[in-house]
């Protein structure tokens, strides 16, 4: 097989590790040395040129081959059968609407969230229990940590300069959950938004670290469940009162809560964007885009009117909903993960096509 | 032993530009302001444009403002706005 890359010999496995600091080629986590025999198994395993381009990445537009995009996994730790999930990614961040260039230097502190959903979570043993967002698990750490590296070492994603995120979050290291269907009440994440149930598909979103949220699922009617999730999504410092997508992550007993109570995911919705407001009186004290930008707040309501509520949650689809963690106490956990607001690292969804 | 391990660096993509054109002077041609709208910026480039304007005696002003902050302008917008203009300012803002 014709490599192309740039290469280094070294001449042991430390060596080989520090050389990867030396060159900058992580992000301060040790990666595994990206030999040709592991590079290789994995073109090998995707059956595809290693020339193929799936895209340039942005903010450097480093060009992504199938042959970088390998060397990165190896890196990353995956096993040749995760790579379909990192390139479907990939293919996600790179639409328009997903403003990879903005997510990866903006001041905000939003990272693209991998969610998986579909028959190959089981199959490739993803933990989707205890966890969900946590450690435990190969797969989804090191699918999250591959689609790191790629816009660290193809896109050029350094902090400082270009990347100008404040504070980031631990979910620039690796970012990556999958759904639990088996204690999902409702049709798998994928199949409501269209997609065949026998697809495996990756969904990707640009946003903040999860807040853990006690819901009181194990006591409480759906109405107080739904009630306290959304004064979390309605929160004053989130970019969310400009619009924009977010993702709920709903624990097992709180899907079961709400189901139970007869409620289906649009009803959900529904709801969560009734329920999730403030009043002009509590906005308007805090700093926001520029009054004359078509997304300002005061376009949505009378802002002279201090009662009327602010939506935080404009457009139903705006939320992203899955159902993944561990049962746990009557607390009835449940995650968000605020977006970027209107700027963008909006919702993508991509089929994982895996080889033949 | 030797181990062989290879770059995962990104070989950035080559966009051919076209070629700018040379003026000895910016007086008297046609301006293009790409403004963001970003709120930190909107006094600067209100007095940008005024000194423009004193300074330059622009014989067309064509105003191109984004509606994402955040993210590129449009590539039809763009084309249209170099099609109409000599030269544009770029504002990043923030």
């Amino acid at each position: 097989m014709n490599l192309v890359s740039a290469y280094h010999d070294v001449d042991d496995i430390e060596a080989a590790v520090e050389l990867c600091f030396e060159q900058g080629w992580t992000d301060g986590l040790p990666v595994v040395p990206p030999t040709q025999k592991a590079v290789e198994r994995i073109i090998r395993y995707l059956g595809r040129d290693p020339q193929d381009v799936v895209g340039a990445i942005p903010p450097s537009n480093g060009v992504a081959t199938i042959e970088k995009i390998a060397i990165n996994c190896v890196m990353a730790g995956c096993r040749p059968e995760y790579v379909p999930f990192v390139i479907a990614a990939v293919e996600a961040m790179l639409e328009e609407r997903f403003n990879l260039n903005g997510v990866q230097t903006t001041t905000h502190g939003c990272a693209p969230l991998v969610m998986i959903s579909g028959p190959k979570v089981k199959e490739l043993g993803f933990l989707t229990r205890e966890g969900a967002f946590g450690h435990g698990c190969r797969a989804r750490a090191t699918i999250g940590r591959a689609v790191r590296l790629i816009l660290w070492n193809i896109g050029g994603g350094y902090p400082s300069d270009p990347c100008k995120t404040t504070h980031g979050h631990p979910g620039y290291y690796s970012f990556c959950i999958a759904e639990d269907q088996e204690s999902n009440p409702w049709a798998p994440m994928h199949v409501e938004a269209g997609f065949d149930a026998r697809d495996t598909v990756v969904t990707v979103t640009a946003v903040e670290a999860p807040h853990s949220i006690g819901t009181g699922a194990g006591s409480r009617p759906a109405q107080d469940v739904l009630y306290v999730i959304a004064s979390d999504i309605a929160s004053l410092g989130s970019a969310a009162v400009s619009g924009g997508d977010m993702v709920l992550v709903l624990g097992p007993m709180a899907a079961r809560n709400l189901a139970d109570a007869g409620l289906s995911i649009p009803q959900v919705r529904r709801e969560l964007m009734r329920m999730a407001t403030r009043p002009v009186r509590e906005v308007k004290r805090r700093e926001s885009i520029a009054e004359s930008h078509p997304w300002h707040w005061k376009k949505t309501v009378d802002p002279d009117n201090d009662d009327a509520r602010v939506p935080f949650l404009r457009h139903e689809e705006d939320l992203v909903i899955l159902v993944s963690g561990g049962w746990g106490s009557p607390a009835g956990f449940c995650s968000l993960c605020p977006g970027w607001g209107a700027p963008g690292g909006f919702t993508v969804r991509r089929k994982v096509g895996f080889p033949v | 032993m030797t181990i062989r391990i290879y770059d995962p660096v990104g070989i950035p993509e080559v966009i051919h530009a076209r070629e700018k054109p040379k003026f000895k002077s910016l007086h008297g041609l046609k301006v293009g302001y790409v403004f963001n709208q970003h709120t930190s910026a909107q006094i600067f480039w209100k007095a940008l444009e005024e000194e423009v304007t004193e300074r330059l005696a622009p014989t067309a002003v064509h105003r191109l403002y984004k509606t994402n902050t955040w993210a590129s302008a449009p590539k039809v917008d763009m084309d249209k706005l170099m099609a109409d203009t000599d030269f544009a300012l770029v504002g990043v803002g923030a």
